[in-house]
């Protein structure tokens, strides 16, 4: 095949450095518009006619997590370590670290390190037109990315060889966050690109690596770090409505097809006609099963009066007695040329897990001596349905999300304190 | 030994196989351009020769024009569809781009653009200008169409447009091409032979 030496890649150009004359590796050979020397620093680029020249000299970081040449296998490949940059954002001075990982066929990805954090980025063909300081860019599958800062960096330390010049410009840049994914927008004179990247766990890092690797220390929290609860934002909002449809379904399916309410006593009492009586027993009635919820309807005729009903529910079969009791008060008038009521001329009270049987009630009755009512209404229906357990479901199921929702704003609150653009306005 | 030369259209280069002499093939008069780089080792996996499919048809990589810009480098393989028609294949950082159309432009098209905004271009729709770069030098291997008519003096321009469709357009002062196409990854244009990349990056 013409063009290239052989069948398989060659090794590394050597190439002498023109002030100390020796030799650094370019694994990219002609591929490479510059490079920094490995030993002296100085940095020689490629004009347009490729001619390498001196430019300056840069010097190097003390001590790069990773040096030159570290094979890097990420998917089913082997992406190896061309370069490095320390970066110095222009405004708070703040810098970090870019590695630049090269395979002939994966192309070029950017290791990028920040206080122990690091996210694996590469070029994306997102575009979006971005005019001063958006703040809101929709990135479609990957959702919606807040801006997150707005910056220029230049360049502190560098070493390798560089598939572009370093030298000259300060781009403009912003980055957005939706994590654990970060959008950069770089502009230049020459360039106006889009790189996406993903946070990447210490773990997963050193599972690229052949040779164990002592990692810097994660600080603080990285923008595009995920809250470490391992749970999506829209994940928890999707099962928390999830779990509660379901609940509310099973409640409509019980009442609808298990739960059957029956009217087993309805009886009317007629106080005013013998006002020394203050205790009734009603007839016997069934309880048809076991475990069943019953609702004791108490209604009367009041009328800006009140009747209080004490009753005793009396399993005959077991002696077993159940003690409750329900007022009905209904106070009406006209205030101020406006008419209002307050109360109710009927109280339910729910009676649970009775057993199969039969039962009577007492009922011993309290009213208002001033003005007694003169008719009271007791119906009792059995196997009612509980809505009083499906709130306590309901409450209990959004103890873990409300938890969750409320670790992670403070996580994010957190995430965002050294944002310019945080939405978390004390911050500022 | 003499040059092979595909029957295609008005433009062409050729890389003498004994002497590695380039020879640019214009309005029948055979010159050897100027400026020339010397061919040079890229760590492209795309070797001419080898053969591909995009878009359910094969092609043959029958030349290599590589493009050295003042910010970067990019390499215009040129290609020989199984129909015999010419195409390209633009290599460039991660991407690999097909052309799938070649047009010719009002070379204004440079002034109009502007790098970082999405424009309307005539016969292709809106596309976001992500790049434009001067033409530094060229090197030149084997035999095909430039894409290019005159590369000294001249501009690279690359669009991005939806559903990883793109172009470049190559502009000078007089012409400009503009060559529309689409975005593949490299697996997918199952080329053959490849470069072996056993232990390339450990020697």
């Amino acid at each position: 095949m013409i063009g290239i030496h052989d069948n398989g890649y060659p090794p590394p150009l050597m190439l002498a450095c023109d002030q100390c004359g020796r030799e650094s590796k370019l694994y990219t050979h002609y591929r490479a518009m510059s490079f920094c020397c490995v030993h002296c620093g100085a940095y020689h680029e490629y004009n347009e006619k490729r001619s390498l020249k001196i430019k300056q000299v840069i010097t190097r970081a003390k001590e790069p997590t990773f040096s030159i040449g570290t094979v890097f296998h990420i998917g089913n490949q082997d992406f190896v370590l061309i370069n490095y940059l320390v970066k110095e954002e222009t405004a708070y001075h703040t810098s970090w670290t870019e590695y630049t990982l090269f395979h002939p066929e994966g192309g070029n990805l950017t290791l990028s390190e920040s206080d122990g954090h690091y996210n694996l980025v590469r070029p994306s063909r997102f575009f979006e037109n971005v005019s001063g300081v958006s703040r809101n860019v929709d990135f479609g599958e990957k959702g919606i990315f807040q801006l997150y800062s707005k910056y220029r960096y230049k360049i502190r330390h560098a070493e390798g060889e560089f598939l572009f010049p370093i030298s000259g410009e300060l781009p403009t840049c912003n980055d957005y966050v939706n994590p654990p994914y970060i959008l950069t927008y770089e502009r230049g004179s020459y360039e106006a690109v889009w790189y996406e990247g993903e946070y990447v766990s210490h773990s997963t890092l050193k599972s690229w690596l052949r040779v164990p690797v002592v990692l810097p220390k994660s600080e603080g929290i990285s923008p595009s770090q995920p809250c470490p609860d391992g749970i999506g934002r829209g994940s928890l909002s999707r099962l928390t409505v999830i779990a509660v449809a379901i609940l509310v379904g099973i409640q409509v399916l019980l009442s609808a097809f298990v739960n059957k309410p029956a009217t087993v006593s309805a009886h009317r009492y007629f106080p005013s006609e013998q006002p020394t009586q203050k205790t009734y027993v009603s007839p016997s009635f069934e309880i048809s099963s076991d475990h069943v919820a019953a609702d004791v309807i108490l209604g009367a005729d009041v009328d800006n009066n009140w009747l209080e009903a004490d009753f005793s529910l009396v399993n005959e079969t077991t002696g077993d007695q159940y003690y409750f009791g329900g007022v009905a008060e209904y106070y009406a008038g006209i205030e101020d040329g406006e008419s209002w009521s307050e109360g109710s001329r009927e109280a339910t009270i729910t009676v649970e897990n009775l057993s199969k049987g039969r039962y009577h009630y007492n009922i011993d009755l309290t009213m208002d001596p001033a003005k007694p009512v003169q008719r009271v209404d007791v119906t009792v229906i059995q196997d009612v349905v509980l809505s009083r357990n499906l709130w306590a479901a309901v409450f209990c199921l959004l103890i873990f999300p409300v938890y969750i929702y409320l670790r992670r704003k403070n996580f994010e609150r957190r995430q965002w304190s050294n944002s310019d653009y945080s939405p978390y306005r004390d911050n500022n | 030994m003499q040059p092979t030369e595909h029957a295609l259209r008005d433009l062409f280069y050729y890389t003498c196989r004994s002497c590695a002499e380039v020879f640019i093939h214009y309005d029948s008069r055979p010159t050897v351009p100027e400026a020339l780089f010397k061919l040079v080792e890229t760590c492209s996996p795309v070797a001419i020769g080898s053969r591909g499919k995009a878009g359910g048809r094969a092609f043959e990589v029958s030349g290599t024009a590589t493009l050295f810009q003042e910010r970067g480098m990019i390499l215009v393989h040129a290609l020989v569809w199984e129909d015999v028609l010419p195409g390209f294949l633009i290599e460039d950082g991660s991407n690999f781009f097909v052309v799938d159309a070649v047009q010719s432009l009002d070379p204004t098209l440079f002034k109009k653009t502007g790098l970082g905004k999405i424009r309307e271009i005539a016969a292709f729709g809106k596309a976001y200008c992500y790049s434009m770069d001067k033409i530094g030098c060229i090197a030149l291997s084997g035999t095909g169409k430039l894409a290019f008519p005159k590369y000294s003096q001249s501009v690279c321009c690359s669009f991005y447009k939806e559903n990883d469709k793109g172009a470049y357009a190559f502009i000078s002062k007089s012409e400009a091409s503009f060559l529309s196409g689409k975005f593949y990854n490299f697996g997918v244009l199952q080329l053959s032979p490849q470069r072996s990349l056993h232990d390339w990056n450990t020697r």
